[in-house]
């Protein structure tokens, strides 16, 4: 018996030691690409991502945008390209694995993907990621529509200044992630929906709130946490199977309804619509 | 008063000095940079300057020689002071120091001063301009609205510089450098492409039955104003300026394009990473085709690497020689596996190897919602925060469950193998467990062995190999799924509730040698040897 647990013992390093062995080296590239804002009157920008670290910002207004990226040339090919007619750009950046991601021994935190975009000029922006640690602060953008989509992620997406522009929707899809957003309320969007598969999502609504919204909030298995502050007038409409809701501070009201007591007098109003299959719902009045 | 003064002055710059330009030398002076690219990676440090008019300058260090514009100036000792330098200055481009940045460069103590000069001479023009600025600062002097309209003054007089250019060259096309390819038809695209090392699939984005011609790695293109191209124009690694009509699609890759107010194209405009700016008309649509397999060209035209555009018969040979060495490669993994789980755990596979064998639907059945099921359980206890550190646990125990199984399964085939092969005798022979699993994984892995051969010769027999892959993937499902099945129903091999009935229990090998006639359907589990019979 005591050879047969040194025999396994003795396969187990080898084979430990065979896939260390084969870690391949990395060849990194880095691209920097910075282009001047002119007389851009729109910039619409579609990012795709595959996986690393991956952060936008508001950067310097004399610049239209500008990319910063660093990525294994022998596992992702990275395309970005700029396109303009009648004073409306359009910026695609695409990267994305060479191969089947699954069969590469790659360590995904390493690479990095930057964006900097103006606050000057009216965006569009449409962001796809696959496994990706995602920090987005996009306070001080003029922002028109915002489409989000994660999957297995660590998304944190903030506004850290108010949009200043008014944002026709802002739509948020994560897969299988932890999917956080602060300062909604600086997001200066009129129709938000989130949508969540599997995972953790917390959603706070604090900021400098400029219009009326509504928010469709969905998630199939996970937790929902929402903060709201407490000048804002909050109506919750709950339609959920096996999920626990708490919303202190609420009127529960006919019909799955939850209602902030200064719904009436609120000078903003949010309309929340939550739905989901299983997990909890936590409601918090800042 | 003092901001009048000043714009009053840009103004008579933009109105009075610009159009000079447009029939001299001075064109240069407008000729902003629009967008700075630096690529830094282990044999190549670049830079990349687009410049309003559509031209750009490119300075590259690759493999010990540096090229400007795609020209060679000079060499360098790779790893030496001048590439060190050469880096440092574009990581110093990339913070937006691009004049300082030079002035460094030009001023650092190189032994490759040719080099030096001819890169400071190319960039020099541009120095004067903040690498990432506008031209007028919004938020110093002047109002923004002055500002927008001193810019736009001077992004008109930069296209019409553009075109002034292009009517004094006359109406033909403009091409230096670079290779031009003629296409008549678009039937033998992809190939001819493939050829060049250009992506087979940029065939699939190209529309319409007009001829091509294709650009690659010209310094400039321009088609000026007034001339027509009766083809779909294809840009690659080269940058150009359109002020004509162009009558099909236009395709640019890896390069920039400007579109001249009197630019037309009847087609569609298509950009791989790509910078496009289109100030003419688009008949068709201005349209970006990310995410296809990158261009293969190498620095110089010389050097364009060849890419194959379908497999030759040689590949296929190749392929099927590699198929097939993965086939034995999977044989030997999973033999080897086999193999430990006979030493260490054979009472248990004996036990998963009846079960598949004499409930082979149930444990099918069982296996499948095993696998459905596997999922959601995960999910639930990753949720539940008590369960979710079980979660890897879990996964580890599903995959040795189905390692077992798949072994099980392969014993099971091993062994009915070898009882309709062999006379009683024979059989006995051969009757352990060792043999059971790796005649058994052969078994299942035989119909890869026959695509593999299939393949070499594929243009013939794609579709027996087709058939064969698919049916070599559905028998790897399907005995992995009964295996998995096995497993859950025998609880790891611990409980023959499943497996076949009367079983007798382990008896050593020695003592069935000579028996020749044991009631038959007990006679193969009376084979289940001891520890000493089994061994090999």
């Amino acid at each position: 018996m005591r050879s047969k647990t040194s025999i396994a013992t003795a396969i187990t390093l080898a084979l430990l030691a065979g896939s260390v062995a084969t870690a391949e080296a990395q060849s990194w590239k880095t691209i920097n690409k910075s282009r001047k804002r002119r007389s851009q009157e729109f910039l619409d920008v579609k990012i795709k991502y595959a996986v690393g670290r991956f952060e936008v910002s508001r950067g310097s207004d004399n610049q239209l945008y500008r990319l910063d990226s660093r990525y294994d040339e022998d596992v992702f090919n990275l395309t970005s390209s700029y396109l303009e007619s009648d004073r409306r750009g359009q910026l695609v950046i695409d990267i994305d694995g060479k191969n089947d991601l699954d069969d590469v021994d790659y360590d995904y935190e390493a690479g990095h993907l930057r964006l900097d975009l103006t606050g000057e000029t009216p965006l569009s922006l449409s962001m796809k990621f696959g496994a990706a640690e995602a920090r987005l602060d996009l306070g001080g953008l003029r922002l028109q529509n915002l489409l989000l989509e994660t999957g297995a992620s660590d998304t944190h997406v903030s506004f850290s200044e108010p949009n200043r522009e008014t944002a026709e929707y802002c739509t948020f899809k994560a897969g299988a992630a932890a999917f956080k957003v602060e300062d909604l309320g600086n997001s200066g969007c009129e129709d938000i929906s989130v949508s969540g598969g599997v995972g953790k999502l917390a959603l706070d609504f604090s900021g400098k709130w400029k219009n009326d919204a509504k928010a469709d909030i969905n998630v199939g298995l996970g937790t929902i946490e929402i903060s709201v502050p407490a000048e804002l007038g909050v109506r919750i409409d709950k339609s959920t199977f096996l999920m626990s809701f708490k919303a202190p501070g609420f009127e529960k009201q006919d019909g799955g309804v939850w209602v902030s007591r200064n719904w009436d007098t609120a000078k903003h109003r949010l309309t929340v619509s939550v739905s989901g299959a299983f997990g909890g719902v936590t409601v918090a009045r800042l | 008063m003092r901001k009048v003064m000043w714009y009053t002055a840009l103004l008579l710059f933009v109105g009075l000095v610009i159009p000079s330009t447009l029939t001299g030398q001075a064109a240069q002076a407008v000729d902003e940079v629009v967008q700075t690219a630096v690529v830094l990676s282990g044999d190549e440090a670049t830079l990349d300057l687009e410049l309003a008019s559509g031209r750009s300058q490119q300075v590259r260090f690759s493999d010990g020689i540096v090229y400007i514009d795609g020209r060679e100036a000079g060499s360098y000792q790779p790893g030496g002071s001048l590439e060190s330098a050469w880096r440092d200055f574009l990581r110093n481009v990339s913070s937006g120091e691009l004049s300082e940045a030079l002035l460094e460069l030009a001023n650092a103590d190189l032994d490759n001063g040719g080099a030096v000069d001819a890169i400071a001479g190319a960039l020099a023009p541009y120095m004067s301009q903040s690498s990432s600025g506008i031209t007028v600062d919004v938020s110093s002097e002047v109002s923004a609205e002055m500002a927008a309209e001193i810019n736009r003054a001077v992004e008109e007089a930069t296209a019409a510089a553009a075109i002034a250019t292009a009517q004094l060259e006359g109406l033909e096309e403009i091409i230096e450098g670079g290779l031009v390819i003629e296409l008549a038809e678009l039937e033998g695209l992809a190939q001819s492409l493939g050829r060049v090392g250009i992506a087979p699939e940029i065939e699939g984005i190209l529309n319409g039955d007009s001829p091509l011609r294709v650009i690659i790695e010209a310094d400039d293109y321009m088609l000026p104003s007034g001339a027509w191209l009766g083809e779909t124009l294809i840009l690659v690694e080269t940058d150009g300026v359109i002020a004509g009509t162009v009558s099909g699609d236009v395709l640019v890759a890896e390069g920039s394009l400007l579109i001249t107010p009197s630019g037309m194209i009847e087609g569609d405009v298509i950009g791989v990473d790509a910078s496009i700016q289109n100030e003419g008309t688009i008949v068709g649509d201005l349209r970006s085709a990310e995410g296809f397999a990158p261009f293969v060209l190498a620095p110089g035209i010389s050097n364009i690497r060849m890419a194959r555009r379908g497999p030759s018969v040689v590949g296929n040979i190749w392929s099927g020689f590699g198929s097939l060495a993965k086939t034995i490669a999977m044989y030997l993994l999973f033999g080897f596996l086999g193999a430990l789980v006979v030493y260490f755990f054979r009472n248990n596979l004996e036990t998963v190897s009846d079960t598949v064998s004499y409930s082979f639907g149930r444990s099918f059945l069982t296996g499948l919602a095993a696998e459905i099921l596997f999922l959601p359980i995960g999910l639930v206890m990753t949720v539940l925060i008590v369960t979710a550190i079980a979660v890897p646990f879990y996964a580890l125990a599903f995959l040795l469950l189905g390692l077992l199984g798949y072994v099980g399964v392969a014993h099971a085939a091993g062994e009915n193998l070898t009882r309709r092969r062999f006379s009683s005798t024979a059989r006995m022979r051969r009757s352990n467990s060792y043999y059971y699993v790796l005649n058994g994984i052969g078994v299942l892995l035989a119909l890869f062995v026959g695509a593999a051969i299939t393949e070499m010769a594929y243009p013939v027999l794609g579709w027996a190999h087709d058939i064969l892959i698919a049916s070599a993937w559905i028998l790897t499902w399907v005995a992995a799924t009964s295996g998995l099945g096995a497993s859950v129903l025998s609880r790891a091999g611990t409980q023959r509730k499943f497996a076949r009935p009367g079983e007798l229990p382990a008896l050593p090998f020695d003592s069935f040698a000579e028996d020749n006639t044991p009631y038959e359907g007990v006679r193969a589990a009376r084979y289940r040897t001891g520890d000493k019979g089994d061994e090999i």
